[in-house]
């Protein structure tokens, strides 16, 4: 299926944002306060939140802490994966690595973690990059196999220069590859990041939803759930589909 | 003089012998059409003097320094360059500045009446228009080398005709070594001043 990449939201995302207000509605009536806080009560206080110290800070904490993972989970799957091109041997032996950090159950990594480093940053940083370089590594070396063989002697027959084939062969074959490799770093990395905070620290969204959680203070444990989709939402628009539309313009004009 | 020398070349592929002690001096402004039925050895010759593959045994010698354009059975497009992008990437290659190349790449595609389409991705290409950019491609380096594997393929007949006078009038003001592959020697024989066809795994023919 091709999936055509939009500057702008379809009016059926605001349909279906819609009906996903109106059902939490209706199941915050059902299921009472305690449980489910309603969408105007988790808004308000949202808002309210908005004027404390303490939610700037914790946003910083989780930005940073995401920005860790996916400097060194991508900066890893990145230089592992062009390595393993240049040598199978190495793509082998970097086989039951690969195989470890994708199979092992995410919580389990981070208990052993944790369980070496203490709580804090650095510990959900190593965590994410654990889980998520191969994520990178594998979009890559997929991405590779659009560098054919075909094209490889194209650019030995009109000896092209290393860095031109890098730059007009080997990069745009991947760039698909490794754009997609990036949003999957970055939704999983949101993801790991809030797992391990609510484990892990005391400062950052997931901390504050597991301090909320704890209190049973619903309206507000829900809210930073809204903060974590708008950080996800906002890394998506802002940053990944400005990218991946001008990464894709060859294949959208078909 | 530019030449390229083959001594006593064999190809094998595994066992199977491709092509069997070849001697032969390929010259500039000596076009040679090499005809013969598929699997005969066509493509594999013109990879050995590419380059791109090494002979069985035998030796290849040629003058030094020559530029090579080659057309490829399938043109083998860039899908990520538009049509003139993909004419550009050689002259870039050369060192050649972005809006001259851009220029020069334009004006080879008019020739091929393609200015319309320079813009265009190849996938937006027919199988005949990336045909005509691989030749363009190939021709706008102005090669000392010009290897054509079924250059003609995809064409309608009326873009055959127009295809084979640019390349006829790019061969006879350019001193350059061509070797043209084809399966339909009649259309292509009018570039060509010897014709050699396979005949088991030797090569045989002569002069037109």
């Amino acid at each position: 299926m091709d999936v055509k990449i939009t500057r702008h939201p379809s009016r059926y995302i605001f349909l279906g944002v819609g009906v996903l207000l109106g059902i939490w509605w209706v199941l915050s009536i059902l299921a009472g306060p305690l449980l489910i806080s309603s969408p105007f009560a988790t808004f308000s206080s949202l808002i309210a939140m908005l004027n404390d110290r303490s939610f700037y800070e914790n946003i910083f904490w989780t930005v940073y802490r995401i920005g860790g993972i996916l400097l060194f989970a991508g900066t890893g799957g990145i230089i592992l994966a062009t390595l393993a091109l240049f040598d199978k041997r190495l793509m082998e032996a970097l086989e039951p690595f690969r195989w470890i950090c994708m199979t092992v159950p995410p919580v389990v990594i981070i208990v052993v973690i944790m369980f070496w480093m203490g709580v804090g940053s650095n510990m959900i940083i190593v965590f994410g990059s654990v889980i998520l370089w191969p994520i990178m590594y594998v979009n890559i070396l997929q991405g590779s196999r659009i560098y054919t063989e075909e094209l490889r002697e194209t650019a030995r027959v009109f000896k092209i220069s290393p860095a031109m084939r890098l730059r007009h062969f080997f990069l745009p074959a991947i760039a698909p590859s490794l754009f997609a490799g990036a949003v999957q770093v970055i939704c999983s990395a949101i993801r790991a990041t809030v797992l391990a905070e609510v484990l892990g620290t005391e400062k950052g969204v997931g901390a504050a939803i597991a301090i909320h959680a704890r209190l049973l203070n619903t309206e507000r444990m829900t809210a930073w759930v809204i903060v974590v989709l708008f950080l996800a939402i906002a890394s998506e628009f802002l940053l990944l589909r400005p990218i991946l539309r001008r990464t894709y313009r060859w294949r959208d004009v078909s | 003089m530019k030449y390229i020398t083959m001594f006593s070349v064999n190809m094998f592929y595994g066992d199977k012998p491709i092509i069997r002690n070849f001697y032969y001096t390929w010259k500039a402004n000596h076009t040679v059409l090499i005809t013969g039925p598929s699997g005969s050895g066509k493509t594999t010759l013109l990879r050995l003097i590419a380059g791109l593959i090494p002979p069985s045994s035998g030796k290849i010698d040629a003058s030094q320094n020559l530029t090579i354009g080659m057309v490829f059975q399938a043109p083998r497009l860039l899908p990520w360059k538009t049509a003139w992008q993909n004419v550009a990437l050689p002259l870039w290659n050369q060192g050649v500045s972005s809006k001259k190349a851009e220029k020069m790449a334009r004006q080879i595609l008019k020739e091929f009446n393609f200015e319309e389409a320079a813009d265009y991705f190849p996938s937006k290409l027919s199988g005949g228009m990336a045909q005509r950019v691989s030749l363009a491609r190939a021709l706008v380096i102005k090669p000392d080398v010009l290897l054509l594997d079924e250059p003609l393929n995809g064409l309608d007949a009326e873009t055959k005709q127009g295809v084979i006078h640019i390349l006829q009038r790019y061969l006879n003001n350019n001193e350059t070594i061509c070797i043209c592959v084809s399966h339909y020697p009649d259309e292509l024989l009018p570039l060509a001043k010897e014709h050699l066809y396979f005949a088991g795994n030797t090569l045989k023919g002569g002069e037109i």
